[in-house]
């Protein structure tokens, strides 16, 4: 058995109860594989950085578990045939200094789990350039209506 | 002689103490990435090797998990680094 984290980001169009439905999904074929399931840590719906099948929002869970190694395969074979689930990521926690950070992790699950603070950084200068822009593609459509 | 854009530093997280970077915390990601999202040199941010290594495994995992951008320009821009991952709930 070792030791697992998945990451995998749901589509913001479903429900909630399909999200939920689609992350007990998961967590059933783990079940099956014979996997034991140590924590969940749910972000939440978030921004994606960059669009992901045109979707612009997206559901992040992670699974932190313990596996034999064959059913990853498995696992993540149920993870690309579904069509709700947009992205994946698995990683492996294999050395001895793996493990204490996967411990760490699954004791920060729920306590604001970012510990750096935020610092204020100066926007990107290319921010007023976008919306100069838009603002000037905006009248000339309305002239085009009318 | 040229300006030097970036003074020598000590490793930020060497400073912090940290002994593993993990990619879902991006606020400790951006100690190493350019505005426009690069992975900045060693030799500009003053990173040791040992985090430079960290660091990058976890950028590359964290762009491929959408929690932050592959490529920033002006057809792609973020308008507050880093704000943009918040939970909306």
């Amino acid at each position: 058995m070792t030791s697992y984290e998945t990451l995998f980001v749901v589509k913001a169009t479903l429900t909630e109860q399909e999200i939920a439905a689609q992350i007990t999904k998961i967590k059933d074929v783990l079940a099956k594989e014979g996997g034991e399931l140590i924590a969940t840590n749910d972000m939440g719906m978030m921004k994606l950085a960059y669009p992901v099948e045109k979707q612009l929002r997206g559901y992040y869970t992670v699974l932190y578990y313990k596996v034999n190694g064959a059913s990853i395969a498995e696992i993540e074979r149920n993870l690309k045939i579904n069509e709700d689930i947009i992205k994946f990521l698995t990683i492996k926690y294999a050395t001895k200094k793996e493990l204490t950070q996967f411990d760490k992790q699954i004791a920060s699950i729920g306590k604001g789990a970012k510990k750096t603070p935020i610092v204020a950084e100066a926007p990107v200068a290319e921010a007023p350039v976008a919306e100069v822009a838009v603002a000037e593609v905006a009248p000339a459509v309305e002239a085009t209506e009318a | 002689m040229r300006e030097r854009k970036f003074k020598k530093r000590h490793c930020k997280y060497c400073e912090l103490k940290v002994d593993a970077i993990d990619y879902k915390d991006t606020n400790i990601l951006k100690y190493s990435l350019s505005e426009r999202y690069k992975i900045m040199p060693r030799r500009l941010t003053g990173n040791c090797k040992k985090h430079q290594e960290l660091v990058n495994v976890a950028i590359k995992r964290a762009r491929h998990t959408a929690l932050i951008p592959y490529v920033v320009d002006t057809k792609n821009v973020v308008e507050i680094p880093f704000e943009t991952i918040t939970s909306y709930r």
